[in-house]
């Protein structure tokens, strides 16, 4: 099973910091509080958005292309992540 | 929603750019012929009125300034609320396909229909005197005419929309005051040039 990354607190809306990590080899355990990446707390729709538009090296085109959308529309998509991205990093 | 409702509705998600100016440009050009034939004007980017006798300058030039009007005014409009974060061509090519469902408009006066309930309503003075054929036929018409107008102005604003992204409130009162715009632009230069 593909398991979600909660980026939300259930509780207060917040958002959640990792607080343990497992080597899943030897089953050493770390534990501490650290801060996600802007880019882990992305949505996983983003973060596959962001993804694609790395490999298709940046070109909006292939991926407008790619995915039978006109080339405003996945514009305006990249458009919303970036307004989403900045958001996140005024908070 | 249905995909193919959706795609009446906003074809734009798919379809911008040059290939729907060439479109847009392509159906404009073909909507002369019925105009010329069935006595249509398009004098104004939301006006048809039916008249007695056209000719093939007033209906070209009709179509060439609408598509002008709509494009300029329509990537000013973009300009102005969102910047350049936006190709002009996407809003030229989407708001110049806008026109497709006004193709068919012109059919309406076919049988000289119009110009006749025209005369009839002026003759006897107003709806009273109209027989039962012609109130079915202006009822009827009235109704096609207003769900093209509506399916049209449907489309322009989505075209806006989408090629431009602008949102919310701001996409609303923009795209009112530009089509306003255009209007009295387009009506403007129609009969700067062919009246």
């Amino acid at each position: 099973m593909n398991k979600k990354l909660p980026l939300q607190c259930p509780s207060c809306a917040n958002k959640l910091s990792v607080t343990s990590l497992t080597c899943e080899e030897c089953e050493t355990t770390v534990t501490g509080t650290y801060s996600m990446p802007l880019l882990a707390r992305l949505s996983n729709e983003d973060q596959l958005f962001v993804l694609e538009f790395l490999k298709s090296s940046g070109s909006i085109k292939e991926m407008a292309s790619q995915a039978q959308v006109s080339y405003p529309t996945m514009r305006n998509r990249l458009d919303d992540l970036i307004d989403t991205i900045k958001k996140m990093e005024k908070k | 929603m249905n995909l193919s409702i959706k795609l009446l509705i906003n074809p734009y998600e798919r379809l911008a750019g040059y290939t729907s100016l060439w479109m847009g440009i392509l159906i404009g050009l073909c909507s002369i012929v019925p105009a010329y034939f069935f006595n249509a004007r398009f004098d104004g980017v939301l006006d048809l009125h039916f008249v007695t006798h056209v000719t093939w300058y007033k209906i070209i030039v009709d179509q060439l300034v609408n598509m002008f009007c709509l494009m300029v005014v329509f990537s000013i409009a973009g300009l102005l609320v969102k910047g350049n974060s936006f190709r002009v061509i996407d809003v030229c090519g989407t708001v110049v396909f806008s026109r497709f469902p006004m193709i068919v408009a012109p059919l309406l006066n076919a049988t000289g229909g119009f110009i006749d309930l025209q005369n009839s309503m002026i003759k006897q003075s107003g709806l009273s005197g109209l027989d039962t054929m012609n109130v079915v036929f202006l009822v009827v018409s009235t109704i096609v005419l207003l769900f093209l107008v509506v399916w049209y102005v449907t489309l322009l604003y989505h075209a806006y929309k989408v090629s431009t992204n602008v949102k919310g409130w701001q996409a609303i009162v923009s795209f009112i005051v530009a089509i306003l715009t255009a209007e009295v632009l387009s009506k403007f230069l129609i009969y700067q040039v062919s009246v």
